[in-house]
């Protein structure tokens, strides 16, 4: 039965141009009215976690709003989508919300296959989305800094 | 589809990959550059990757689940016919029928908010056909799709 195994290859991870496919990336900008994650990279069954843990971080820290910058995530998967999902259920049972901004037309695509473009907000920008946040008396920050 | 490209474009591996998942964008891109190459269409490919994916993932994360597992690993084989894709996934670890799994309704599990079954779900809706079978110990799923207006005979 080895035979299966003896096709080519061993492919352990990829790595183009000194990029590591696999690997992903969150930074945190603070914004007076939203905190914004830059998400870069593939939102698969390995990295997921990562942005969960994230995720679960912001959510005990009490964050009201939280924009996810989708313009450099070229990818994701249902370990992705279950992470996204629980998210906005859990910030939902808090009273706080996310929102999705400069998704790419591709990503929006495998949104929309599940249905799941009707769930998420999605904005255009993320000066959109922070602005589309309903507060009460909330303070003139209208996310003009972000990236 | 890739009528034009010779036999030995038309047939790739079966490529041994290690069953991490860390592996899996390594997957991604070979299914990419194999449909690219074959002439798909981006939707097409971006479908047929995906489900790829996901059956690879469940590979790692569940056929592989016991950590004493030695050598842990599945092979993925790419076959371009003329009515569209073919990708065969086979592995050694715990049986598991996905084409006899249940798949959530969409509807169902996001009022759930539940991570499991949208793996299944997807790989039933992003390909035409799902065959599974377990030979002498290993496990063997098939993922067909077809290409748009292409019928089966």
């Amino acid at each position: 039965m080895s035979q299966v195994y003896d096709g080519g290859v061993r492919v352990k991870s990829l790595r183009m141009g000194g990029i590591d496919l696999s690997a992903f990336q969150i930074t945190q900008e603070h914004h007076a009215r939203a905190e914004v994650l830059h998400l870069v990279g593939s939102l698969d069954a390995h990295t997921s976690s990562e942005v969960e843990d994230r995720l679960e971080q912001l959510l005990s820290a009490g964050a009201p709003a939280l924009v996810l910058d989708f313009s450099l995530v070229d990818y994701v998967s249902s370990a992705g989508f279950g992470v996204l999902l629980n998210a906005l259920h859990a910030f939902g049972l808090t009273g706080a919300d996310i929102k999705i901004a400069r998704i790419s037309e591709r990503v929006y695509r495998l949104f929309a296959t599940l249905g799941f473009h009707k769930i998420f907000d999605m904005r255009a920008s993320i000066a959109e989305a922070i602005d589309s946040f309903e507060f009460l008396g909330a303070d003139a920050d209208s996310g003009s800094g972000a990236s | 589809m890739a009528a034009g490209l010779p036999e030995d474009e038309r047939h790739l591996g079966p490529i041994g990959v290690v069953a991490t998942l860390s592996a899996l964008a390594a997957v991604r891109a070979t299914v990419a550059e194999f449909a690219t190459r074959n002439g798909a269409p981006i939707e097409f490919a971006d479908d047929l990757i995906l489900a790829v994916d996901e059956v690879c993932a469940n590979i790692v994360s569940h056929g592989y689940a016991d950590p004493d597992v030695e050598d842990a690993a599945f092979t993925v084989e790419l076959l371009a016919r003329d009515e569209g894709i073919v990708v065969v996934v086979r592995d050694r670890g715990e049986a598991f029928d996905v084409q006899l799994a249940p798949a959530p309704e969409l509807a169902d599990w996001i009022a759930r908010g539940k991570k499991g079954g949208l793996g299944i779900k997807l790989i039933k809706m992003l390909v035409d056909d799902v065959r599974y079978r377990r030979i002498d110990g290993i496990n063997e799923v098939t993922l067909s799709k077809r290409l748009p207006g292409v019928f089966s005979s």
